[in-house]
């Protein structure tokens, strides 16, 4: 059967995962880009957390501005997963033996379930508080949520960096 | 993890080892800060090395920086260089961001808000996060002063920076003008602050990949 660790030395053998690896600046310009996009990510993001708390923009509608922000939350995450995965491929093993890297995509699960349940139940009500009132509390819950699971991403993301070695 | 060993600020970045062994990459992407025993001539062949545009008094300042104690105190601190690496990521995201959201409305792609309005509204947080993004540069900076100052690569994203910074001032008092659409004030200004929207975001997104773009030298060379 085939294991993790077999997979894992399949994709470093991988044309692109040498690519990756041992030019001189394929995994730098990747890691650029992907710093890039996980930065444009948080930002979007950021924006609607904070308007969802209370803590900026309760002038303007919160689905205006849902609106606004998810091509573009979206367009940079699909970035950063392509970017993302093309440095996993340069050292797959270390990156799946890290801890650092491992948080990340746990915390990352947790700010995607938090989205799906906002967007599923949560945000159904919306023309309830759209604008001029206060965001219910599963509203500010999920925003902080996402803010501090956002944030948290980021910080293990460059922790991953130190523990690659 | 008590103190930051020379051999992490080789690789902060997980470039991978082949990348680092490999020629030109071991000067670009790995050299490392080489501690407080460096003598002055190797550290002039060291930032000829970088080719980077620095006269003598900027070595010797750069030598001064990194004996320091404030330089000392920065590379001792082992957490401190992830955290400020993290906070200026955020910071960087929120520039961008800001920046987007103004554009969306002057390419009037967004709402009903009078756009003096959300210039008015967003800008401050730009500026705040631009004071975050400074001050973490400016450790950063401390952190590991050769490879910084003396980089041709971050000297041309410094210099990004301040026209990205410049055309943001003067981004935001032609949108102020134009209250409260570019449209009522005729088609051609509203042309112009669509590009001069464009412009800035692109010089702040110059800005963010000069920031780790001594690969782009790589390319090109």
């Amino acid at each position: 059967m085939l294991s993790i660790t077999d997979a894992l030395h399949w994709v470093e053998r991988t044309p692109v995962a040498v690519f990756v690896s041992h030019s001189t600046w394929g995994f730098s310009a990747l890691l650029s880009i992907h710093i890039l996009a996980v930065a444009v990510v948080f930002g979007m993001i950021a924006m609607v957390d904070l308007r969802l708390i209370g803590i900026a923009g309760r002038q303007s509608a919160v689905t205006a501005l849902c609106r606004e922000a998810l091509p573009w939350t979206w367009s940079a995450f699909a970035l950063s997963a392509v970017t993302g995965t093309l440095l996993f491929t340069a050292q797959p093993l270390k990156y799946w033996a890290n801890d650092a890297f491992r948080m990340k995509f746990a915390i990352l699960a947790l700010a995607g379930l938090n989205m799906l349940v906002f967007q599923l139940i949560t945000y159904r009500g919306v023309a309830r508080w759209d604008r001029d009132t206060t965001v219910p509390w599963a509203g500010r819950l999920a925003g902080a949520i996402s803010l501090g699971s956002w944030i948290a991403i980021v910080a293990y993301g460059r922790w991953t960096a130190y523990q690659m070695t | 993890m008590g103190r930051t060993s020379e051999s992490e600020h080789q690789r902060p970045f997980g470039v991978p080892c082949n990348v680092a062994k490999s020629g030109a990459a071991v000067l670009t992407l790995a050299s490392a800060p080489g501690i407080v025993k460096q003598s002055s001539q190797a550290l002039i062949d060291a930032s000829n090395a970088h080719a980077g545009h620095a006269g003598r008094p900027m070595i010797a300042f750069v030598q001064w920086l990194q004996g320091s104690p404030w330089s000392l105190a920065v590379r001792q601190t082992s957490w401190l260089i992830p955290l400020m690496q993290t906070l200026h990521i955020l910071a960087n995201g929120l520039v961008l961001s800001v920046i987007i959201m103004i554009d969306l409305r002057v390419w009037r792609r967004a709402g009903a808000e009078p756009l003096s309005d959300r210039v008015r509204r967003l800008l401050p947080w730009l500026w705040t996060a631009l004071a975050v993004l400074t001050a973490t540069g400016l450790v950063l900076v401390l952190s590991t002063p050769r490879r910084t100052l003396l980089d041709t690569t971050f000297q041309v994203k410094m210099l990004i920076m301040a026209v990205a910074i410049v055309a943001t001032v003067a981004l935001g008092m032609l949108l102020r003008r134009i209250a409260p659409e570019p449209a009522t004030t005729g088609r051609m200004t509203s042309i112009v602050a669509s590009v001069a929207g464009a412009a800035t975001l692109l010089l702040w997104l110059g800005a963010t990949i000069a920031g780790r773009g001594r690969w782009i030298a790589n390319v090109i060379g």
